[in-house]
């Protein structure tokens, strides 16, 4: 006999229950009195606080009139008499919007009212009889929060004007529908003993029976309260285990469907909402992030920032966070990152006095294992981040209260909580926290963050609320809402045995964002060399009576940091942002340029031997390497120091026997499309290909709905061919070099390769020449070596990190494509093969295929990423018995050209240490001392000795101590000032 | 009219993760194709209708904008 299920057609009492919570929330206002006339002035922001309007003046604007443009802004006013029903009363203002609006009431910050939010005490800003209310908005059709289906409802570039409104509360009814909340998302969540979810649908009915619902009153939701007081909350015959702290917060991108422009009103909006939740709730506590939001409040809303150190000073907003913005943490070099330590810290201690010791990134795509050692040595022992633990897509990441140690053996503790960073404070998330939490043997809190986030705004009146009932609700998790400094000082401690993560905190997802966008990485690249060459230059030359133009390294400095912000620098943002930031770049490196300057010396800028063939630019020379002229010619230069150019005498030194190709190191066979078919090594005396090598590799990259972000296992499935337009051929050969062409094409894309070969070096050079046109494409170009090793090793930009290449679980398997920095190599004991790359970031592993990933085609959040002209060079260097460190400062070399520049003396005790590289040389921040930062990165230990004492500093420039040698290990970065 | 879409009207639009591109006209009637969250817009006729008033005001000319939507493949159900 055939299975029936039983299905229940009639309506459940759970859904009665719905039902009569809906009819009290369409109570909970009395009479709404309508505001009139309001008045509205329409515009298009344009920059920080500055506006194209539409309109010369205000136009009247009525009830079912649409408002808001594209990318719009809209400023309302509205001057009228307070209805007479309402002196004397505890009104509020109301307003329904999509938008999000920063709103005054007779002249003062009241509030702010978006999707999240409608309403906003209005009473405590009026005196008199009259009301004032002026409100600055600003529309997305994207909304803060995707998971809020009201505003999914009304999202759009254009909004129908619904009326601006006074109206008092039913606080009985109101209190009765944050009880109701609570109840009905604990029966519908299934997170609950099934027991107490069928006990309280039986009481929570017997309440809701003591109301009319043909005439909802004060008085029957009073009875209705006081019977779940009696009957819900004071039984605690059902009870939970589980410590759970309550932080409110707010996740604020500060580019993504926004530019920053508009993210300095989202900020003050978010700012005011909650400090005014503090005025109202005196126990509330809020953290917010990013020295930037905080400066961007400063100078734009000086008034609201005054009351704001109040709030921090009282010790309820609390500064979390000790970076200048929440960057990316794959892809910004290790001095970036120090920067935004030091940038975010010194702001912090000049306008507050505080030096901040979290790290608060809770949105951040992974996080590259130098960033322990930069927390620690930048005042900050904790670092707190959600993604690994909600979004890894293959593992379950182990840990969420454990110690994150660095490259170096640093070590911070680390909050990897395991909910999103975004929630309503609802109870079944609280309990999920609870449940998901791993590490209860540690006997420790687990964090759960509330507040809207994504575009600010925070948390709402209902999450605390809420909060004020949990201690009531003996079914609920123990919970404590205190401040991020509570959880992680009260928690972490040496009273708590925790487990310890030795590693990057590598993101199983959003594997695209080393590689999206190009040009933004390309430039971001070229900029982190050129401060430190501008800083480095500014230095000497202030030795020599000229001024350090300290104020413009650090606006330009916190620019860079600012398109380093994790919606950014990875490329997952609309086309505005992108337009923004190219334009930031191109003012920076003017800027850099015109300090930099040009003299007539050719200089070494790197604390390296430079004996090599560099390409020279000059006017006559006979290549072309990224739209400059010019010839490589032998290069020898001592560390910091100028040098000789040499041109070799002429011979032969090149054969070419149609795609044979021999040189002093190689005997090279090549295909048709430019891949190596062999790569054999004449001095070695092997053979480093087994498979395709060279070989540009064309892929349908369909990641679904987060495009810009994600690279998914399968875009391998689908390889598309590319034809060969253009057949590899000798373009030009001199004493130095051979240039060979190869120009392949698909339906819409052509890409042309010049790669050249040299008479003096290893280096295989591959200049890309690209007119990219696709849609929903990759382009990588994949590496077979003739090497047998399990292992990858990448740059950090501060040290390498060793990966595995087999997929023996899936943890490997889930990382089979990572960020790495300026190379990649793998080795036998007396050989090996490194790829050094000029701008590129994504490297794919699939057993012994390496590929380096070059371009992308995405179409969300930005139907232009990416398309247009691309210009990038690798260099594959085959190599004998190399160390890592002699691999990064060809790697070096090759991002740090060789620069011309008047005569500079430089100082003995920049040259300390050969083995450590000149990371950085910059005047101190707070005092003239020059700074210098050196970093190890072959793996070593080592001393430094020093003919003068010096001073050792942490990276915020604090002095720890005075001494002439410092002792150093692997992967260490070493700050020290000098006089 | 071409230019004006696609280099004033469009990079507003963008501003929202928006695109609309020209694609012909007969007469007063131009067709655009909508990208990106546009593609999917309940409010998208209104917007067009606001791009015609600006296409009135800044070009002087009264037109009718027609959006061909071009969904991306992960939201073309």
């Amino acid at each position: 006999m055939a299975h029936i299920k039983v299905v229940r057609r009639s309506m459940r009492p759970e859904e009665y229950i719905e039902l009569r919570y809906g009819w009290l929330k369409n109570s909970i206002y009395s009479k709404m009195y309508e505001l009139s006339p309001v008045y509205i002035k329409e515009a298009h922001q344009i920059s920080e606080n500055e506006y194209e309007f539409y309109d010369s003046d205000y136009r009247l604007l009525s009830v079912g009139d649409t408002f808001y443009s594209p990318d719009g802004s809209a400023f309302l006013k509205c001057k009228c008499e307070i209805p007479e029903e309402l002196i004397g009363k505890d009104y509020c203002f109301y307003f329904k919007t999509a938008s999000e609006m920063i709103v005054k009431i007779n002249g003062k910050y009241a509030g702010g009212v978006d999707p999240n939010r409608e309403r906003i005490p209005a009473s405590e800003f009026v005196t008199g009889n009259k009301i004032f209310i002026e409100t600055e908005g600003f529309n997305r059709s994207k909304p803060d929060d995707e998971r809020n289906p009201e505003t999914l409802a009304r999202r759009g570039c254009r909004q129908e004007f619904t009326g601006l409104f006074l109206t008092t509360v039913n606080k009985n009814i109101q209190s009765l529908c944050y009880d109701l909340e609570i109840f009905t998302d604990i029966i519908s969540s299934g997170q609950f003993n099934e027991e107490y979810t069928s006990i309280l649908i039986s009481r929570l009915d017997k309440a809701l029976n003591l109301i009319d619902y043909d005439n909802i009153t004060e008085v029957d939701a009073k009875k209705a309260i006081d019977y779940i007081e009696e009957h819900i909350y004071a039984d605690k015959t059902y009870r939970s285990s589980g410590k759970v702290a309550l932080v409110g917060h707010s996740h604020l991108d500060i580019a993504y469907y926004w530019r920053r422009i508009h993210a300095v009103q989202k900020n003050m909006r978010t700012v005011l909402i909650q400090m005014r939740l503090m005025d109202k709730y005196p126990d509330f506590r809020y953290a917010h992030t990013q020295g930037y939001t905080y400066e961007t409040l400063e100078k734009y809303y000086p008034e609201v920032f005054e009351e704001l150190k109040q709030k921090i000073k009282e010790g309820r907003f609390e500064i979390v966070g000790a970076m200048y913005v929440e960057p990316d943490c794959n892809v910004p070099s290790a001095e970036s990152l120090i920067r935004q330590c030091l940038y975010g810290q010194h702001y912090f201690r000049d306008k507050f006095g505080i030096t901040v010791d979290s790290c608060f990134l809770p949105d951040v795509f992974g996080n590259s294992w130098i960033l322990p050692q930069i927390l620690k040595k930048s005042g900050v022992n904790y670092f707190i981040s959600n993604k690994m633990s909600t979004w890894n897509d293959t593992n379950r990441f182990p840990h969420n209260n454990f110690i994150w140690r660095g490259a170096d053996g640093s070590e911070v503790y680390a909050s990897v909580p395991p909910t999103h960073f975004i929630t309503w404070n609802e109870p079944s998330q609280i309990v999920e926290n609870w449940e998901a939490f791993q590490d209860k043997h540690t006997d420790t809190e687990t964090l759960s963050m509330f507040g809207y986030g994504d575009g600010g705004s925070g948390a709402t009146e209902e999450m605390i609320e809420l909060m004020h009932r949990f201690d009531k609700l003996s079914v609920m998790p123990e919970t404590r809402h205190i401040t991020v400094k509570e959880f992680l000082h009260d928690n972490f401690n040496e009273a708590h045995h925790f487990d310890v993560w030795d590693g990057e905190l590598y993101l199983e997802m959003h594997r695209g964002t080393f590689t999206t966008k190009s040009d933004i990485k390309k430039y971001n690249r070229r900029l982190e060399n050129k401060f430190r060459l501008c800083e480095m230059l500014s230095v000497l030359r202030a030795k020599e009576g000229k001024i350090y133009p300290e104020e413009k390294i650090r606006e330009l400095y916190k620019k860079l940091l600012i398109n380093q912000f994790h919606d950014i620098l990875p490329g997952s943002h609309i086309t505005p942002v992108f337009r923004d930031c190219i334009k930031d770049y191109k003012e920076i490196e003017a800027e850099l340029d015109s300090i930099i300057s040009v003299g007539d010396t050719y200089f070494n800028p790197l604390n390296i031997e430079r004996q090599g063939v560099e390409f020279i630019e000059d006017k006559n020379g006979s290549f072309v390497r990224e739209g400059k002229k010019g010839d490589y010619r032998k290069t020898d230069f001592a560390p910091l120091s100028s040098g000789k150019i040499n041109k070799d005498s002429d011979a032969v030194w090149l054969s070419v026997n149609e795609n044979t190709i021999e040189t002093p190191f190689y005997r090279i066979s090549f295909a048709e499309d430019g891949s190596i078919v062999s790569l054999f090594d004449i001095i070695l005396d092997r053979e480093f290909t087994d498979g395709d090598f060279n070989k540009l590799k064309f892929y349908d990259d369909r990641p679904g709905v987060y495009d810009a972000w994600d690279i998914l296992p399968d875009y391998k499935n689908k390889e598309i061919p590319l034809a060969v337009t253009e057949r590899l051929h000798l373009v030009f050969s001199d004493s130095e070099t051979a240039e060979f062409s190869v120009t392949q094409s698909t339906e819409k894309s052509t890409w042309q390769r010049k790669i050249r070969l040299f008479r003096n070096s290893r280096k295989i050079e591959v200049e890309n020449i690209v007119d990219w046109h696709e849609i929903h494409k990759l382009m990588k170009v994949a590496f077979n070596c003739n090497i047998l090793t399990r292992e990858l090793t990448c740059d950090t930009s501060a040290g390498y990190i060793k990966r595995e290449m087999h997929r023996n679980t899936s943890w490997q398997q889930a990382r089979f494509e990572c960020c790495h920095h300026k190379w990649f190599d793998v080795s036998e004991a007396d050989a090996g093969i490194a790829v050094i790359n000029d701008c590129k970031y994504g490297v794919g592993v699939s057993d012994k295929e390496i590929t380096l990933s070059l371009l992308r085609a995405t179409e969300r959040p930005d139907p232009l990423s990416d398309l247009g002209a691309h210009n990038f060079t690798y260099v594959i260097l085959p190599h004998g018995e190399f160390s890592y460190g002699e691999i990064n400062n060809e790697a070096l070399i090759f991002n740090n050209p060789l620069i011309l520049t008047d005569n500079l003396s430089v100082p003995e005790e920049w040259c300390a240490d050969k083995k450590l590289i000149l990371q950085s040389v910059k005047k101190a921040e707070k005092s003239d001392m020059t700074v210098l930062r050196f970093v190890e990165t072959n793996g070593s230990r080592g001393k430094i000795s020093f003919k003068n004492k010096v001073k050792l500093l942490n990276m915020l420039e604090d002095v720890i101590e005075e001494t002439d040698t410092i002792i150093y290990k692997p992967f260490e970065i070493i700050t020290i000032g000098t006089d | 009219m071409k230019d004006y879409i696609n280099n004033v009207l469009s990079p507003l639009l963008q501003g929202d993760g928006g695109y609309i591109e020209y694609l012909n006209e007969n007469k007063d009637e131009i067709t655009v194709l909508a990208r990106g969250e546009c593609s999917k817009c309940a409010k998208l006729e209104k917007c067009l209708i606001w791009c015609e008033d600006r296409i009135l005001k800044e070009k002087n000319r009264k037109v009718r904008l027609t959006a061909i939507r071009k969904k991306p493949f992960f939201w073309d159900k």
